[in-house]
């Protein structure tokens, strides 16, 4: 089957003007009318700004129940944060043993657990679970500002706790 | 083999009823809070549904990345049984992606949105957002496909840009409702205006009137410089539509449809205090931005909006505020409730 020819869309005055013109003064307003390769996988053609068509890729039915089988068995779904899921510590703890740390979401959904304590003056509780992600994260390259921040935690809590 | 079975629909939580009924019910029009890019999060909807928003989108979500990549989906969407009514937002160009990305949220929310809508060039590259009100077949085709398989178990809006020419417009919208969507959102302002360009209600009344000619009675929702409660009642007035959504209103003064005039400290207090309990890593910059535009329209004074803009992490930026202000936690007596901020010192103001 033969690719498609790229055609444009309606412009904002319905004419058949150019699509690069200066419009309303504004550079290059044309819209893209995306083809329709492939209606089983998605596969589209659509046009770059240079004016070059370029092909978005379909997804094939097994690529996509892999994905299916991934949103639903493994994630379930979107995440889900209730109110009060981080009140469970063992839940963080089964993360930090769990959860790849090289991934900055993953990373970033454990600190959650320290800001949260820090925010609600639980610094006892901050303090011990900034121990336990420094120990775990320290040697992973170019998380410094996360670093930084669970240290800075973790020297708040102590020297509000030393004055308790 | 999956359950993608849509969430039961019921009065509390189907928004085409909500739309239809909040004249009756509460002697108002249906309030809506629209799709931010990026701010839309879990943590903004909770605070905005505790100050009478009956409606709450999500940001716009690519149905291409979110159908193919687990990593979109975690940063995209995170819910929670607090979260409805629902509009999930959606970005498509093809109707494979709608209908594979509708059995991935159906579950998870009240309604689809679709976004024809956005004026980013790089979107519109793509033939998604208002690319596609030059694009009626496509819109068609994408609001047919969703309804054909679903019917009334999901409910399916498209919000719209309008036209240079209003006819066009009129028309995309008798197209769209012959598709099946259950309401329009009209944005009064062409792909081209500017957002600081006041919207064009007399289009969205024009508009309307036409489709209320077509279809009597079918639901539209007006979108555009609603920023304060009495606008609500304005913009639907002069429009003579269902629902006002507000965007750039909410993001800066989340209770605007309690006739607060500007930001209350109680709902920076409030929003704080889910930004903290549903944080799933969602990047410190939203969450300062948020307080930044809501400290904005409570006219904080600029060198301590200055030092907020200073503060680099969650626990620097609690600090900075528990150093200037009283900020009351959720099991502080008075929690949520004040109206003016209490400064701890005054900081040479």
């Amino acid at each position: 089957m033969g690719i498609p020819e790229v055609t444009e869309a309606i412009s904002a005055q319905d004419v058949n003007e150019d699509s690069f013109t200066k419009l309303n003064g504004r550079k290059n307003q044309s819209v893209t009318k995306p083809v329709t390769v492939d209606s089983e996988t998605g596969e589209i053609l659509v046009r770059r700004a240079t004016g070059k068509a370029r092909v978005r890729r379909g997804q094939t039915e097994e690529e996509y129940n892999e994905q299916l089988r991934q949103y639903f068995t493994e994630e379930n779904g979107p995440t889900r944060t209730e109110p009060n899921f981080m009140d469970n510590v063992n839940d963080f703890d089964e993360k930090l043993d769990t959860m790849d740390l090289s991934i900055k979401q993953n990373r970033l959904r454990l600190q959650a657990y320290p800001q949260r304590a820090y925010y609600r003056r639980n610094y006892s509780i901050c303090k011990d679970l900034c121990s336990k992600l420094i120990l775990k994260v320290k040697d992973i390259p170019k998380i410094q500002r996360e670093l930084e921040e669970l240290e800075y935690m973790q020297n708040q809590c102590m020297l509000r706790l030393s004055k308790e | 083999m999956y359950n993608t079975t849509p969430k039961p629909l019921l009065k509390e939580n189907d928004p085409l009823y909500i739309i239809q009924s909040r004249k009756t019910t509460h002697n108002r029009p249906a309030t809506i809070a629209g799709p931010m890019v990026r701010y839309s999060k879990l943590p903004f909807r909770q605070t905005c549904r505790d100050y009478s928003v009956d409606i709450v989108y999500t940001p716009m979500i690519l149905a291409r990345e979110f159908v193919r990549n687990k990593n979109a989906r975690l940063s995209d969407f995170s819910t929670n049984s607090k979260d409805t009514p629902l509009i999930v937002q959606v970005g498509v160009n093809n109707v494979s992606d709608i209908l594979k990305f509708a059995d991935m949220v159906a579950p998870y929310c009240d309604g689809i949105g679709i976004n024809c809508g956005c004026p980013i060039k790089e979107q519109v590259r793509e033939g998604i957002g208002c690319a596609l009100i030059y694009n009626p077949d496509l819109i068609c085709s994408l609001v047919k496909a969703v309804k054909e398989k679903y019917h009334d178990k999901l409910r399916l809006e498209t919000k719209i840009r309008i036209h240079d020419d209003l006819n066009q417009t009129i028309e995309l919208c008798k197209k769209i409702i012959d598709s099946g969507a259950d309401w329009i959102t009209i944005h009064g302002r062409t792909r081209t205006t500017r957002s600081s360009t006041p919207v064009n209600l007399e289009a969205i009344k024009t508009i309307t009137a036409a489709i209320k000619d077509y279809k009597p009675n079918y639901p539209v929702v007006a979108n555009g410089d609603c920023f304060q409660y009495k606008d609500l009642f304005e913009i639907s007035k002069i429009t003579n539509t269902d629902a006002v959504m507000s965007v750039r209103g909410v993001l800066a003064n989340p209770s605007l449809f309690e006739n607060h005039l500007k930001c209350p400290w109680g709902c920076i207090e409030i929003f704080i205090n889910w930004s903290f309990e549903y944080n799933n890593g969602i990047p410190f910059q939203l969450f300062q931005h948020h307080l930044f535009c809501m400290m904005e329209n409570m006219m904080i004074p600029k060198h301590l909006i200055k030092q907020l803009m200073e503060t680099r992490t969650y626990s620097q930026l609690i600090d900075w505020i528990d150093e200037t202000f009283i900020l009351k936690r959720i099991d502080d007596p008075g929690f949520g409730q004040s109206i003016e901020p209490t400064y701890r010192q005054i900081k040479s103001i």
